[in-house]
């Protein structure tokens, strides 16, 4: 579905991503893990198609990103970004109707279908009970539902998310995140997110990419990526790795240093 | 602190300096000049118009400096220049070593004390109408040594103006030519009832329709043009008008103007002959005054200027 | 609302045939020049008011500050410069297009300046970058307007100061005819595109994620608005406040969207200056130029809105 071939970006000409390649079948749910200035959330806004990058091409559906037309890779890819605005004197539901805009040609309004699709999304997220309240008046979790329903209402086969649990409490960590994988095992929603959380990222994701500065350090499912060696070599922290409880997945076990 | 105590402590604040400001500044005018013993050879004109009453006096071989300005005689481009109208440049005119300054409106009020504390005798005018002309002129005469020459001047001047009156005498007040004297047209300013112009308009035997308005030069609606419904209309830019009289005749609303009617829109006088308060103001009166009142009773064809 | 909103202009432009020096009776109302001059005015104030408004809608919602305004990014400053120059050479005077032709170029030349100071290499024009430039480039010809303010004498300085204060002075169809075009395009290019605008105040990236060819939309923008705020300003000279009060009263009346704000602050921006200039024409023998008035009774009926909002419509 998504293929990143030997893609090189950066700012200016510092460059953040270095040589990164991967594959991402349709369907799959894939987490992009490092550390602090790794280059997760520049090869996402590569992958995302507003950052060109300067070596190599990104591949959706075997067309190259650059000759997709922009209101049709809106209608294919959805990206929910890191910093929401917070002064949006928006409701919910307008907020959530700017979703479907790649759907609406440049001038026209919306119809019963659109309006449909947003009430959709707006109970996936869980957040139809607040449609008519002011994006200025909910909680920060509120909001950040409120702008997945928005992701939502694209009605993409890919969604982009970039460390979409930043700002939740564990509570709503788990409930986004559940919804985000039903989605992708119901509706074969594929799905990749930038992850800070290492053990959030083991739970859900079918396989990760670790960044260590700019490269490719490891690709694979979770057992073959969290190992306790792979974790000191590039966060140069020493932990455990045990399996999880209740899931297997790999799960990282951290303990206070001593001297 | 709450809100009306800080209002308070704001005013105070503010209120403090002005005050103290005010107290100081509250000193004795300074002296006006005095005449010198003898007659000033190096003089410096610092207004056009006292650059004519000089030449006019015989005295243009004795003034070293003159303003940007001051073209008339011709004879007077040959004088070296020291600045702007009202605002000359200090070190050239001092360079000159002047005996006396002469000056109408100086833009930087204090620099006639300035230039007295240096040693130079410095004469300010005031000229805002006839009366004052005149005036000015004997006290230049009284300065420069040249009083019979002055007063014949004004003798002159009067004679004229006399002239001029004459050829409104007869007419009843309210039968004389209703004047708009239009200063500038982009903004639409016009003249009030103190500045000069009234009175070059009212010695040509004529009436200014703003007379009422207060300020010299008022920027007004072009309405109160079309309420006015002035006889005339007399062009006063201080450039000269081309193709205003034309233009006005075009503008929204102003066809039915007695002034647009009738083709009686006066663009050819010479702006210098209306704005310097000079020596040639009373020709200018004169003209205008032959203009306002033809000697011969016929009145020019009402032409009809197109409607926009 | 908008029905509000119509009725409120149309009792403004009643007001103002009615306003001013003089008074003509009602049964000469259509015919008379009086009422033909008022009307000139009234249309002028209409288009300038719309236009500098719906301007000011556009900035602040490219540029995501409340305080953007029509000016921000120096078009006044150039067409100031223009309109000075034009003065000092000699070419104002009704009839004459020297004055309006060139501040409209001393608008453009900023334009593009600005434009291409702030431009990256590949062909971007990230805000802040706009911002900054938009503030230099004001200063240095602000500074050259400056200069020739301070050199010029009596009438000509007069003059000056006239322009940068405003006027809706309207003795010919001049101001009309250099207006009325760039700013009804404008308007119709806001009205249509306003969904776009919407997406913008998400952020520029959400907005690309939505489908939204920012580069190309933003140029498209400033463009129009810049057009809008330099025909404008070449017409009636720089009318302050307009741009940046009336949207956030639109805002606070009808919330932040765009595709009902656009239409709504066009209407309070012509029935705000119509207003103001009744005001200016009448409330003394000389008229006071508009850019005081606006300002005089913009600043506090904004004040008064301000505190006695309930409504959440703010930024």
């Amino acid at each position: 579905m998504l293929s990143v071939k030997n893609v090189s970006a950066g700012y200016g000409r510092k460059l953040v991503v270095r040589d990164v390649t991967m594959r991402v079948a349709e369907g799959e749910f894939v987490g992009l893990i490092g550390p602090n200035g790794s280059g997760k959330t520049t090869l996402l806004r590569v992958i995302s198609g507003v950052l060109a990058p300067s070596e190599g091409e990104v591949l959706l559906r075997d067309a190259p990103l650059r000759t997709i037309g922009k209101r049709r890779l809106a209608q294919m890819m959805a990206c929910l970004p890191q910093e929401l605005a917070s002064d949006l004197a928006f409701t919910v539901r307008e907020i959530v109707l700017m979703g479907r805009s790649p759907h609406l040609s440049r001038i026209g309004r919306e119809t019963r279908q659109d309006s449909e699709a947003a009430e959709k999304a707006m109970a996936l997220a869980d957040i139809a009970d607040i449609a008519d309240r002011f994006m200025t008046e909910i909680s920060g979790g509120e909001r950040q539902r409120a702008f997945i329903a928005m992701c939502l209402a694209q009605e993409p086969q890919i969604l982009l998310l970039d460390e979409p649990t930043s700002h939740l409490d564990v509570g709503h960590q788990l409930s986004l995140l559940d919804l985000v994988k039903r989605l992708n095992r119901r509706s074969g929603m594929t799905v990749v997110a930038v992850f800070h959380d290492l053990n959030l990222a083991s739970e859900y994701c079918d396989r990760l990419l670790l960044l260590h500065q700019g490269r490719a350090e490891a690709l694979g499912s979770p057992q073959e990526v969290l190992t306790a060696e792979i974790i000191r070599r590039v966060y140069q922290a020493k932990v455990l790795t045990e399996p999880n409880l209740v899931s297997g997945k790999p799960h990282i076990v951290i303990s206070a240093g001593t001297d | 602190m709450n809100r009306a105590r800080y209002w308070i402590a704001a005013a105070a604040v503010v209120g403090a300096p002005a005050v103290l400001f005010l107290c100081l500044s509250a000193r004795a005018a300074p002296a006006a000049g005095e005449p010198a013993r003898k007659p000033p050879q190096r003089i410096v004109s610092l207004a056009p118009s006292v650059t004519e009453m000089l030449f006019a006096l015989g005295l243009g071989d004795r003034i070293v400096g003159a303003t940007d300005h001051c073209d008339f005689p011709p004879e007077a481009k040959k004088i070296p220049r020291v600045g702007g109208l009202g605002r000359p440049n200090v070190e050239k005119l001092l360079s000159l070593s002047p005996d006396i300054v002469i000056a109408t409106d100086l833009e930087r009020k204090d620099l006639a004390e300035a230039l007295r504390r240096a040693g130079i005798n410095v004469l300010e005018l005031k000229i805002g109408n006839f009366a004052e002309l005149f005036e000015a002129e004997r006290k230049i005469g009284d300065a420069v040594g040249e009083p019979e020459a002055a007063a014949r001047q004004v003798r002159e001047m009067r004679a004229q103006l006399d002239a001029a009156a004459k050829l409104s005498a007869g007419v009843p007040r309210d039968r004389l030519p209703k004047v708009f004297i239009e200063v500038w047209s982009d903004p639409l300013i016009t003249a009030g009832g103190r500045s000069f112009l009234d009175d070059v308009i009212a010695r040509a035997g004529g009436v200014n329709v703003a007379h009422d308005l207060v300020q010299d030069y008022p920027t007004i609606n072009p309405e109160k043009v079309v309420q006015w419904n002035p006889d005339v209309i007399l062009l006063c830019y201080m450039t000269e008008a081309k193709d205003a009289a034309a233009q006005i005749a075009g503008r929204i609303g102003w066809g039915g103007i007695k002034a647009v009617r009738e083709g009686r829109i006066i663009a050819d006088i010479s702006p210098d002959a209306l704005l310097r308060p000079g020596p040639r103001l009373v020709a200018g009166v004169l003209q205008l005054a032959e203009r306002l009142h033809p000697p011969h009773a016929a009145q020019p064809a009402p032409r009809n200027p197109p409607e926009k | 609302m908008f029905v509000i909103l119509l009725a409120l202009l149309a009792g403004a432009c009643a007001l103002s045939l009615l306003a001013g020096p003089s008074w003509v009776p009602l049964s000469e109302m259509p015919e008379s020049n009086i009422v033909r001059m008022r009307v000139a005015r009234i249309l002028l104030g209409i288009i300038a008011g719309a236009g500098l408004s719906v301007s000011g809608v556009i900035f602040q919602a490219l540029l995501r500050n409340p305080l953007a305004e029509p000016y921000v990014l120096g078009v006044s400053s150039g067409a100031g410069l223009g309109a000075a120059v034009a003065i000092v050479l000699g070419l104002s005077g009704t009839g004459v297009w020297g004055v309006p032709a060139l501040a409209f170029i001393g608008a453009l030349f900023t334009i593009l300046l600005v434009y291409g100071l702030a431009r990256t290499s590949s062909g971007a024009v990230p805000v802040p970058t706009l911002l900054l430039s938009g503030v230099i480039v004001g200063a240095v010809l602000s500074s050259i307007l400056m200069f020739i303010v301070s050199t010029s004498e009596g009438e000509k300085l007069h003059n000056v100061m006239w322009w940068l204060l405003g006027s809706l002075q309207a003795l010919d169809w001049r101001p009309l005819e250099i207006s009325a075009p760039p700013v009804a395009a404008g308007l119709l290019l806001a009205v249509l595109l306003s969904r776009d605008l919407n997406l913008m105040t998400l952020g520029e990236e959400p907005a690309a994620h939505l489908g939204l060819n920012v580069e190309q939309t933003k140029k498209l923008f400033f463009l129009v608005a810049s057009l809008m705020t330099g025909a404008t300003v070449a017409a009636c000279g720089l009318i302050g406040f307009v741009g940046l009060i009336v949207p956030h009263i639109a805002r606070l009346i009808m919330g932040p969207d765009h595709r009902r704000l656009v239409p709504a602050a066009a209407l309070a921006g012509a029935t705000f200056l119509v207003l103001a200039d009744s005001f200016a024409r009448s409330v003394l023998p000389v008229e006071i130029p508009i850019g005081v008035v606006t300002a005089f009774l913009g600043g506090p009926f904004f004040l008064f809105i301000l505190r006695r909002r309930t409504s959440p419509y703010w930024r």
